[in-house]
């Protein structure tokens, strides 16, 4: 579907100065936006101090293709007067190929985009990048945990101790 | 805006950086509530901005996958280490822990719980100790598979806005006072239940009914309720006896149903239909439900009252667009579908006046409810002024879809569509 050269451009500008022009309905996924045109209808220049031009054009990129999977499901119930199960499930499992390919990111790219999705509050990108940060975890040893987010292990051993005492449980092998 | 100085640092990534630690709190709950608690608890030891992390957050859920004296265990120690309030707390067991849940109980109602949620499967019923009752900030509650034991001082819960209950006893109180004590309730499920006399649910709030269980007789004071599936089960059908005396001079459907006008989805199951039949059947019953869109109903093919109670719900129900009906057999009287149904149209004219969309489902091999399926499908395409689907479900039969197809049709854009099975009718 062309888009209507009426539809209202809003131009988004990342902390390092960089401008970015998007449509108002792909602006308006960011509820934090959202709320911010519904103040105030003519604004037309968002300054984002909070996010990075690398990261906000992510972010962009995530909200057209959410923005455009959903016109192209309306567009389908509209022509033929009610959705087909069948092509709304595929169109379902593509947009989910879509954000995991999206996610295949450096966990320092991973945690900026939790940061942005928080602060601009996009909830199914918080969702994505929050579930993706959660499997770097999952059934992971404090080892391999510590190596994938190059966290610095700075407990002495006492310290170490008596945390799994305290719960000596959670450290037990898998069964 | 602009009042926040630019993270600029951060465009060139440091790559020995430790970002994750640095998240704020809210956002670590965030990833925690994706993990099993074992990996919540676990990420303690991965550093001092870790350590504490976990202990504060307020969502707790436990999945038993070991034994029972593992789990109980592990629920005292998380409960002990935890500080914070504990807002939102979920069990599923597969044991009853009787008495260890006395002890959570006591902590969840200091703590100020508002979400309750007990999954259990065993044989024996776990026991709801009389604390629960004493968790006063509750919000939302779920619980399968147990006896609840009510205190007879209960106060009700004043914030409780759903509440569910599965394969339960109560006792202490009634569940009629039980719901009438929750003011603000607005969703109420109760499941595989038995209960003696008439059961009461007035709810000035509630939205959304589900009952499936044995009752005598019913009551509904719920002026708001839009959602309604409603579903009787039982052995002896005591109802017979306790609803005769009431239901001599009104019929059950406006006795029970009457004082509901904003319904818009209505769902009768099983015996329901047969109550609902007790009682004279009006043959042109004043419109009750102006809202009610959409009726799931059972059609027993082989009782003429059953017949007669389904047809005035449709009659009292004039905007009615979506309408799905099983049909069913249970033997005697082989009536001939085609007479009963020309008496009880009767009203022509504004029966199926809205109707858009009817499911007529197959459940049972019988060749009587093929002829009736057939008939009724006749009756939905001759009458029916703007329908658009006739779905058959789960009957495959090609001469019956055949003779389908021969049928005039008052709608020119009704189609016939044949379907394995519409399940997700039923999901609100």
């Amino acid at each position: 579907m062309a888009r209507s050269s009426t539809e209202n451009m809003i131009t988004l500008m990342s902390s390092d100065g960089e401008e970015f022009m998007v449509t108002e309905k792909v602006a308006r996924e960011c509820t934090t936006i959202r709320n911010m045109l519904e103040d105030d209808c003519v604004i037309t220049n968002i300054p984002l101090p909070n996010v990075t031009s690398d990261i906000l054009s992510m972010v962009i990129e995530y909200c057209m293709e959410h923005v455009a999977a959903a016109e192209k499901a309306a567009a389908e119930t509209a022509e033929k007067g009610s959705s087909s199960a069948p092509a709304a499930a595929k169109a379902n499992k593509d947009l989910e190929e879509w954000d995991k390919a999206f996610m295949n990111v450096d966990v320092y790219t991973l945690c900026d985009l939790i940061l942005a999705a928080n602060y601009l509050n996009v909830s199914g990108l918080l969702d994505l990048t929050i579930q993706t940060a959660a499997n770097l975890i999952k059934g992971k040893s404090p080892e391999q945990i510590r190596k994938t987010f190059h966290i610095q292990n700075d407990l002495s051993l006492e310290e170490e101790e008596k945390i799994r005492s305290q719960t000596p449980w959670a450290f037990e092998k898998s069964e | 805006m602009g009042g926040l100085e630019p993270l600029q640092s951060r465009v060139k990534h440091n790559l020995h950086g430790d970002y994750i630690s640095d998240l704020p709190d809210d956002l670590k709950q965030e990833i925690f509530l994706k993990l099993p608690i074992k990996d919540v608890v676990r990420t303690s030891i991965l550093s001092s901005k870790w350590k504490d992390s976990w202990t504060s957050i307020p969502t707790l859920a436990f999945a038993q996958k070991s034994t029972d004296s593992k789990l109980i265990k592990l629920v005292d120690n998380v409960l002990m280490v935890h500080c914070g309030p504990i807002l939102n707390f979920k069990l599923f067991l597969k044991h009853p822990c009787n008495e260890a849940m006395g002890r959570w109980m006591l902590i969840l109602s200091r703590n100020g719980v508002r979400s309750f949620d007990l999954r259990y499967s065993g044989d024996e019923k776990c026991k709801i100790p009389s604390r629960f009752f004493s968790c006063v900030a509750l919000e939302w509650v779920f619980m399968s598979c147990c006896i609840i034991n009510a205190p007879r001082a209960f106060q009700g819960f004043k914030l409780l806005r759903m509440i569910a209950l599965e394969n339960f006893n109560l006792t202490g109180i009634s569940i009629g006072n039980l719901v009438s004590c929750c003011p603000l309730l607005e969703k109420l499920g109760l499941h595989k239940f038995i209960h003696q006399g008439c059961l009461h649910i007035m709810a000035p709030n509630l939205i959304q009914l589900h009952l499936y269980g044995e009752f005598h007789d019913l009551c509904i004071e719920t002026p708001k309720l839009t959602f309604g599936s409603i579903g009787l089960y039982s052995r002896n059908r005591d109802y017979k006896k306790s609803v005769a005396e009431k239901a001599g001079k009104e019929s059950n459907i406006t006795r029970v149903l009457g004082y509901l006008h904003n319904i818009q989805k209505l769902h009768v199951f099983d015996d329901f239909i047969d109550y609902l039949a007790m009682g004279p059947i009006p043959e042109n019953p004043p419109t009750i439900f102006y809202e009610l869109t959409e009726i799931n109903v059972p059609l027993c093919c082989s009782v003429q009252d059953k017949i007669a109670a389904a047809f005035c719900l449709f009659k009292s129900a004039p905007n009615l667009k979506k309408l799905r009906i099983e049909f069913l057999y249970y033997g005697g009287e082989d009536q001939l579908p085609a007479q009963i149904l020309s008496k009880l149209k009767a009203t022509e004219g504004c029966l199926f006046k809205c109707l858009e969309i009817v499911n007529i489902v197959h459940v049972q091999n019988n060749v009587l409810l093929a002829k009736w399926m057939l008939e009724f499908a006749k009756l939905v395409l001759n009458t029916a002024p703007v329908l658009q689907k006739l779905n058959v479900i789960n009957f495959e039969d090609a001469t019956f879809f055949t003779k389908l197809e021969c049928f005039p049709k008052l709608s020119k854009k009704a189609e016939i569509a044949s379907v394995k099975n519409d399940k997700d009718w039923l999901i609100m």
